[in-house]
């Protein structure tokens, strides 16, 4: 069952000679449940790519449907209640707010969107995720790898149909990082989500069921990994 | 780039913004310390000036002096100048008035600035005259006209300025050439005026007339100085207390001003820094990039701030209540002081967060992408109750403040004393009494008074009860008579009061010592003594004091109270004897009261009827009125209100750049935070709800510490003031209404300004943000 897809997807940045077409005519379908790796060299386009897809910039042309809703439809404050809801951010570096402690992290999303926190479900996603001893901690006080599972744990906590993860494992040493994405790759199939991961380790893109190459802004190959 | 501080030059131009804000800061700082400097030195000096022009210009004065003291005094190095006057009282067969017979040489004429001409000349001959304006229109005189005085005819060749009080006491100065045969027996008086430099030089003025006294061979009891002069002389040597407060406030504030933007300011770049040291910049270097671009800031906002202030002089000067009292001089030593003292504040100020800057590692600074490095979270309960009862953005808002205790406390502090001196400066002007000023000067609860020289009669006040609605009269007579004292060595002038008995009769709340006998103080068997504070006794209960009367008759007078702070009409900073009305004509038979004290029933509407009809009795005799006095102090009060709503006002602008330039430096470093929270999907409005809540928070601090060290400041002021001047508050009132007023104005304020200092982040897209770190 298709949950994203893209039409003529384009982005281009800067005017006249500045002018850069980050992002040439994209057209790709995902299916939910999956997870899809984005590789590509630096400055390829593959951010860009997944910013669009998950609304956090607007395209130059084309548009981004997913479960059938257009993006470029919804309106700024639409969209941003929408991304709370469906969507889930890992990055690169955390980005955890530092004056929130780790479970308060975590349940910002449901907060921003005024529901009450299932306590039993957040427990269940710390304990899963390794943090139980490390919840009331400030990200100061938490090692890469557990502020990366903090980030894993606030994507997870809306319960999101789409996770989005710029290269999660990009700031973490081998170890940690395989320990990541085998908890990324667990909390998708026991959660029954969709994820779409940039990374450049071509040993991580092994874990992905399908990987989209994207080479000076186009989507080169768009196929299914044999596992 | 041909140094390494020109970064600063670089810095400065990429955060103009902030560069601008920080020298208009310190320029309005400077601008009103110079103010304030240029105001009250001009202020002291018109009051001296124009003291000096009233009274004249000497130090002191000496009567019948022989001719050798004459000729020292006129030799000595540190007298300016000597004038020589004659002088004879003279009884006109018009008992209204009287004439006081002078000849003035030249140097008396400079010395008594006051004796110009309003039309005509002086007199060069033996026959020519020259009287006071108020006599001459009283007897309708005109240049060349004849006036009998002693049988002689005089032609009156010219028309002086009237003499402080002259009118009232009707006794009017008569000009005549230096050597008239008339004043040949005469009393001559010498007038000394010191140089000014000496008088610059010596702390005391007394200390330089011994020396003079010593070396003319005076005694200390023939020299009567000039004690107008002398006490305005001792207001403009001294310390000007309120100038001085503005200039302490002003630096503090303007220090914690430059504390807090130089403290944001490096934190915002402490990754520049961090850069700079891991390129082998050593910290020295980097403290002095921080302290250079201080001291540049400072070196165009200083004179920036001079010129502000001479210029804020000159155009009040120019539209407003100043123009006639001040005369444009500018302090050049004190406000060169006061533009060094601000550099020294500014550097001294940024040194601390320049040291912090220049300690930084270079690791971590580079590596450091917010400023949370140094936050420990606030306490579990108050982090549950604002996430609980508040929400998400109030929570968010209450952590981000309290991160950086130093900078919350910092913007905070400029803006509290912003409002301290709002609560402090309204509160004084809406609960002060300013007729506790001026209550002293009438009897009880009068409200006017009356006198002059020939004084009213019992049926004087019959008549008066008859025209006018007075609750009260109060007659009082009053000499000034000699002191004798056992050790004779100074006499001394003392006033003696004639009174009621039911004022006497008041006197018992007065009474500190002894006790009152109604019937013996009736009888002149025992009198009262004021005294202005108990360690001015000069005699006490049971003792005898002999006085001399005007004729020089001596009556020896039995103590029986001492009584303080006992009304009496004229200084009661003097010690004075009061005595029962009808006795008193034994000592100074005139029969007349001398003043009249009266509680008029009296309001907005009745008021000018009232004053003109008193104006007709007295007769031109002197009149005065609370509610005219009242008038002229409100008017007083005001020009000073303003002045203190121009300082608040700029302390305020001051509070209000603090908060702008926190929060703006706030935002700018969490820009990535920002980022983050609206692609986790925080929506603009709940961004700007955050925002809104991070001003309230700033905004309640602030009120909450400037309410609460503004309440006990303003109780302080109430208790200390009133220690002073009995009255002055009547009563403590609670300042609701500034307390709402002030806070809900600093509460829109904080609000505002958290929200134009957000505004340029609203601009930026969600990944713009989060790139800026990553």
């Amino acid at each position: 069952m298709e949950i994203l897809r893209t039409v003529n997807l384009t982005k281009t940045y800067g005017k006249g000679i500045t002018e850069v077409e980050a992002l040439k005519e994209t057209n790709i379908s995902i299916q939910k449940g999956m997870f899809v790796a984005i590789v590509g060299a630096s400055g390829s386009g593959k951010s860009t790519l997944l910013h669009l897809l998950g609304g956090l910039e607007n395209p130059s042309s084309g548009e981004v449907i997913i479960e059938g809703q257009s993006l470029s439809q919804l309106s700024e404050h639409h969209l941003s209640i929408y991304r709370r809801r469906k969507f889930g951010f890992i990055f690169q570096q955390f980005n955890l707010i530092p004056v929130l402690t780790a479970e308060e992290n975590i349940v910002l999303p449901i907060l921003l969107d005024n529901k009450v926190v299932d306590k039993e479900y957040i427990n269940e996603l710390i304990q899963f995720l390794g943090l139980s001893d490390r919840r009331h901690h400030l990200p100061n006080a938490l090692s890469g790898g557990q502020q990366q599972r903090v980030a894993i744990a606030r994507a997870l906590a809306n319960k999101p149909s789409i996770i989005f993860a710029d290269e999660p494992t990009g700031n973490l040493d081998s170890k940690v990082s395989l320990e990541v994405l085998d908890l990324l790759r667990q909390s998708i199939k026991k959660f029954n989500q969709t994820l779409i991961m940039i990374t450049h380790d071509v040993e991580v893109s092994k874990f992905a069921d399908r990987i989209i190459t994207i080479q000076d802004g186009l989507a080169l190959q768009v196929g299914e990994v044999q596992q | 780039m041909k140094h390494y501080t020109s970064l600063n030059h670089k810095y400065m131009m990429k955060q103009w913004k902030r560069t601008i804000l920080s020298i208009i800061g310190i320029a309005l700082s400077v601008c009103l310390m110079s103010f304030t400097l240029i105001f009250t030195t001009n202020l002291k000096e018109t009051i001296y000036n124009s003291t000096k022009y009233s009274s004249g210009f000497y130090h002191f004065s000496i009567k019948n002096p022989s001719h050798e003291q004459e000729t020292i005094l006129k030799l000595h190095e540190k007298i300016e100048r000597v004038g020589v006057t004659k002088v004879k009282r003279v009884g006109l067969q018009d008992a209204q008035a009287a004439i006081q017979l002078m000849s003035i040489d030249h140097t008396g004429m400079e010395i008594f600035k006051e004796t110009t001409l309003l039309r005509g000349g002086f007199p060069k001959n033996e026959d020519e005259i020259v009287l006071e304006d108020w006599l001459a229109q009283k007897w309708m005189l005109k240049m060349g006209d004849s006036i009998r005085i002693e049988n002689l005819t005089f032609k009156l060749v010219g028309v002086s300025k009237d003499q402080l009080n002259s009118k009232a006491n009707e006794v009017s100065i008569g000009y005549l050439i230096e050597k008239h045969q008339i004043l040949k027996q005469a009393d001559k008086h010498l007038y000394v005026q010191f140089y000014e430099e000496y008088i610059n030089q010596s702390s005391d003025l007394n200390i330089l007339i011994d020396e003079v006294a010593s070396s003319a061979i005076l005694k200390k009891s023939e020299i009567k100085v000039n004690a107008i002069v002398d006490k305005a002389l001792m207001d403009y040597k001294s310390r000007d207390y309120s100038a001085l407060f503005i200039f302490i406030f002003n630096l503090i504030v303007m220090g914690v001003f430059i504390y807090n933007t130089f403290q944001i300011t490096v934190m915002e770049r402490i990754h520049q820094y961090g850069i700079i040291r891991s390129l082998g910049a050593t910290p020295k270097q980097i403290l002095h990039i921080v302290l250079n671009e201080a001291i540049l800031i400072s070196f165009i906002s200083i004179p920036l701030g001079l010129g502000m202030g001479v210029l804020l002089q000159r155009l009040l000067q120019y539209i407003s209540f100043f123009s006639e009292t001040i005369n444009p001089t500018l302090p050049v030593s004190s406000l060169v002081g006061a533009c060094l003292f601000s550099l020294i504040v500014i550097i001294f100020s940024v040194y601390r967060p320049a040291k912090a800057a220049s300690k930084v590692s270079p690791i971590s600074a580079v590596k450091m992408n917010d400023t949370s490095t140094s936050f420990k979270g606030t306490n579990a309960r108050v982090r549950s109750y604002f996430l609980d009862k508040l929400g998400v953005s109030p929570h968010l808002a209450w952590q981000n403040i309290t991160r950086n205790r130093a900078r919350f406390i910092s913007a905070t502090l400029s803006m509290s004393i912003g409002i301290v001196l709002i609560i402090l400066n309204f509160s004084f002007f809406s609960s002060q009494d300013p007729a506790a000023l001026l209550r002293k000067n009438y009897l009880w609860d009068a409200n006017y008074y009356i006198s002059k020289k020939t004084g009213y009669t019992d049926q004087d006040i019959r008549d008066l009860e008859k025209l006018l609605p007075i609750n009260h009269v109060f007659p009082s007579k009053y000499t000034n008579v000699e002191l004798v004292k056992e050790n004779n060595i100074a006499p001394k002038n003392i006033q003696v009061y004639g009174y009621h008995p039911e004022m006497i009769r008041k006197a018992e709340a007065y009474v500190v010592d002894g006790k009152i006998n109604l019937e013996k103080i009736e009888s002149g068997k025992e009198i009262i003594i004021m005294v202005p504070d108990k360690e001015n006794v000069i005699a006490k209960p049971g003792q005898s004091i002999i006085i001399k009367n005007s004729e020089g008759q001596a009556y020896t007078l039995k103590v029986g109270a001492i009584v303080e702070n006992y009304p009496v009409g004229g200084d009661r900073e003097r010690t004075a004897i009061i005595i029962d009305s009808t006795y008193f004509e034994t000592i100074h038979s005139e029969g007349v009261y001398h003043r009249l004290d009266l509680a008029i029933e009296e309001n907005e509407k009745n008021h000018a009827e009232i004053y003109n009809s008193l104006k007709d009795f007295a007769e031109g005799g002197r009149i005065k009125s609370l509610f005219e006095n009242m008038k002229s102090i409100e008017r007083d009060f005001e020009t000073i209100q303003v002045l203190m709503v121009g300082f608040i006002c700029i302390i305020s602008i001051i509070g209000i750049f603090s908060i702008y330039n926190t929060l703006s430096t706030s935002y700018l470093l969490r820009k990535n935070e920002f980022g983050v929270l609206r692609a986790i999907g925080m929506t603009k409005s709940q961004l700007r709800n955050m925002v809104v809540w991070e001003g309230l928070f700033y905004g309640l601090f602030s009120c909450s510490f400037g309410c609460i060290l503004g309440l006990i400041l303003h109780y302080l002021q109430y208790r200390i003031i009133n220690l002073f001047i009995t009255g002055f508050f009547p009563q403590w009132n609670f300042p609701m209404l500034v307390l709402i007023l002030v806070s809900v104005t600093f509460l829109i304020l904080c609000v505002i300004t958290s929200l134009l200092s957000s505004k340029p982040l609203k601009s930026d897209s969600i990944m713009e943000s989060i790139k800026l770190v990553n």
